[in-house]
């Protein structure tokens, strides 16, 4: 018998080889440990300064909520991943229960689960934030070589295969309507191409947090300590900076919790919790300012569906490799809401929880899933004076819940987008349109679809929403009294704390946002690393 | 809910508890809470409006039930029917029968090669 070839797994290689980790789950004792850095989360800003602060001969110890899983463990399944790799078995969801947010929980955070997609800050972003926000020092320009470095070191290149089928009919929809758009580039070095990046990359190929920088900072010694959520920050006794921080071990189940304690003593603190998570670990420490937790941003997302008459096969293949901006461009992006056209990976589970309707209805539109094809539009959120997004409060038991009101300006955004969404599928070809709204029918002409559109109720919890982009609540502003942070993730008034994460943005990103994450991350730690070594 | 005759309706039933072991406490208490309600025989008249007990309730009770929660102009019955959708979706479509009905498989190209 011949074994059979297997698949790499460096990272469980390197722990067996020696590298500093520690599961929170398998500690007998309350855990008392010290270093010159704690990382707090291990996502794409988390992951980024690691790596630059341990090369540099830091001692860096990183703490993650989420367990540590590597490639063996991503079987392509979902009923395994969600609960294991979200946030929230991946049905957090905003206080009405109007948007279902994704979120990563897990060593490498969101990167681990992200669906690699990779884009530079617009620079129309980064010149509002400079003339609107006086972040002046974030102009496109002075940005380059931050994307140029993330992009170097995460494989950030052009993708060469053709798109799955699910993305080209957003590319004939466009070519057929004329409207503008492009190819994504990806974070990924040798991609089976197979469309599984949602549930952990088995192969290793997506450039997560999980196989690059977090393994880099390891090798340089940094420590690691899975399995244990900081519930707050140790202010020292003049209130001026921190000692450090404290929370709760977590047992091998992900959310119990194993009545053991852990403290870390730290010479400086870097958040990096993400969105929600960051905010939330500032308000349980009673450190937040007014702006803690304020705007933050989702870039809601609208989905329409349609039954191809070609096998679409939506769940092969990399995820998202086309996109439109035409419609960020149609109107000032302080006006009504612009978005961005995307296509999801289409998945058994997640399908089956997003399509609106029961019974009869969603079982032949199940049964038909190999020709089901998806589309979604990104709302940009937070340029809009109406659009301030949602707020981060606690609830009795300290865990985080994102307030998101779903106000007109959105409403009037996510109908403009069914129907772009609804007549570019038709374009492509649909045999049928399916919006995604609880009172939607399927149907088979553009006419019809784009009466009944006019006529679709716009209420949170009939329209589904979704967002796998949350962003801001500790945002980044010029001047002590209108932000959290400085342009550099340093905070206001705790002189040792710094913010690297998604949570340090004044408005949504309007793009994709992993790679301004790890441009903004690099510039960050860079900043911190001379700092600290001066 | 699911619209297909012939389901294992023990696993799926599994998969919910499964599926609900994995959310947070507050959640769990918001479930628990429906589910009480559901059980308690003035609400599922008055709420639900099925007069029988669930188990002998008709299709036809059933759907009717289910649809006048999906479209309630109540914000918290909506919500209270997404949760029913979300859970008893995931339990089944999250669950490998489910496929070849669909005619979805894993790629076959790796799925030898993992562990
Ligand atoms: C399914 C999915 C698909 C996506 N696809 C793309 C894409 O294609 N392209 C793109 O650009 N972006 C994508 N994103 C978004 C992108 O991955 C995120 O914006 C980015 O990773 C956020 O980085 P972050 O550092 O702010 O937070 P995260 O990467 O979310 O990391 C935060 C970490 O902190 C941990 N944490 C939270 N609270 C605590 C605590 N109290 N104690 C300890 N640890 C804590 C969390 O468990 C988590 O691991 C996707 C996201 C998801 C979920
Ligand atoms: S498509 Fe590529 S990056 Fe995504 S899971 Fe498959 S091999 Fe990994």
């Amino acid at each position: 018998m011949t074994t059979p070839m297997s698949l790499p797994d460096p990272i469980a290689q390197g722990v067996a080889d020696g590298w500093r980790v520690l599961d929170g789950a398998s500690r007998q004792q309350d855990l008392q440990l010290h270093c010159d850095v704690l990382i707090i989360g291990t996502g794409a800003g988390g992951g980024m300064t690691a790596e630059v602060l341990a090369q540099a001969g830091l001692d860096v110890l990183m703490v993650e909520e989420g367990a540590l899983r590597t490639s063996r463990d991503f079987r392509l399944l979902e009923a395994k991943a969600y609960p294991e790799l979200y946030q929230e078995a991946a049905s957090r969801k905003t206080a009405d229960k109007g948007i279902n947010i994704l979120q990563g929980r897990t060593v490498g955070g969101s990167t681990t689960v992200n669906w690699t997609s990779a884009f530079r800050t617009p620079a129309d972003t980064l010149n509002w934030w400079g003339e609107r926000y006086g972040l002046h020092g974030l102009n496109p320009q002075a940005m380059t070589p931050w994307f140029d470095m993330a992009e170097a070191r995460l494989g950030i290149a052009d993708w060469q295969t053709d798109p799955n089928p699910n993305n080209s009919v957003l590319e004939q929809g466009c070519q057929a309507l004329g409207l503008r758009h492009g190819r994504i580039r990806r974070n990924v070095r040798g991609c089976w191409n197979l469309g599984y990046c949602g549930m952990g990359c088995a192969t290793n190929a997506k450039q997560s947090m999980l196989v690059t920088t977090i393994p880099a900072a390891l090798q340089h010694k940094a420590g690691l300590l899975a399995r244990a959520r900081v519930e707050r920050l140790l202010p020292t006794a003049d209130g001026k900076a921190l000692q450090g921080a404290e929370g709760v071990l977590l047992a091998a189940d992900g959310h119990s919790l194993t009545g053991r304690r852990f403290r870390v003593s730290a010479g400086h603190v870097v958040l990096a919790a993400g969105s929600i998570g960051t905010p939330a670990i500032l308000l349980r420490s009673g450190l937040a300012d007014s702006h803690v937790g304020q705007r933050t941003f989702l870039h809601p997302v609208a989905i329409c569906g349609a039954v191809m008459p070609q096998r679409i096969e939506a769940y092969n293949g990399a995820p998202q490799t086309v996109y439109s901006d035409h419609f960020m461009h149609t109107q000032p992006l302080d006006g009504p809401l612009g978005y961005k056209l995307e296509v999801p990976p289409v998945h058994p589970l997640l399908v089956g929880v997003t399509l609106s309707g029961f019974g009869q209805q969603t079982a032949s539109l199940m049964q038909q899933l190999p020709h089901l094809h998806v589309m979604l539009a990104l709302l940009r959120d937070g340029f809009h004076p109406d659009s301030q997004g949602g707020v981060v409060r606690l609830r009795a038991d300290g865990s985080p819940e994102l307030d998101y009101p779903l106000n007109d300006v959105l409403w009037d955004g996510v109908r403009r987008s069914w129907l772009t969404m609804a007549e570019l599928q038709f374009a492509a070809g649909a045999r049928q349109v399916q919006v995604i709204h609880e009172q939607a029918p399927l149907l088979s002409s553009w006419k019809e679809t784009r009466e009944m559109i006019a006529g679709l109720a716009l209420k949170p919890l009939l329209a589904r929403l979704v967002s796998a982009h949350v962003m801001g609540g500790a945002a980044m502003s010029s001047q002590p009294d209108s932000g959290v942070v400085d342009e550099y993730g340093r905070h206001w008034t705790l002189r040792n704390l710094s913010i690297i994460d998604g949570s340090i943005f004044p408005t949504s990103i309007g793009a994709n946002p992993q790679l301004s994450i790890y441009a903004f991350a690099l510039r960050a730690a860079h900043q911190l690393r001379a700092a600290l070594k001066a | 809910m699911l619209g297909l005759p012939g389901l294992p309706v023990n696993d799926i039933v599994r998969g919910v508890d499964v599926a609900i072991s994995n959310l947070l406490p507050a959640i769990q208490q918001e479930l628990r809470q429906l589910f009480d309600l559901l059980a308690n025989r003035w609400a599922r008249r008055w709420l639900a409006g099925v007069r029988k007990p669930w188990a002998q309730a008709t299709e036809s009770e059933l759907t009717a039930f289910l649809r006048s929660w999906q479209h309630s102009p109540l914000l918290l019955l909506r919500s209270a029917y997404q949760a029913l959708h979300a859970l008893i979706n995931a339990a089944w479509f999250g669950n490998p029968a489910s496929w070849s009905a669909m005619g979805y498989q894993q790629p076959p190209q790796i799925m030898s090669l993992l562990p």
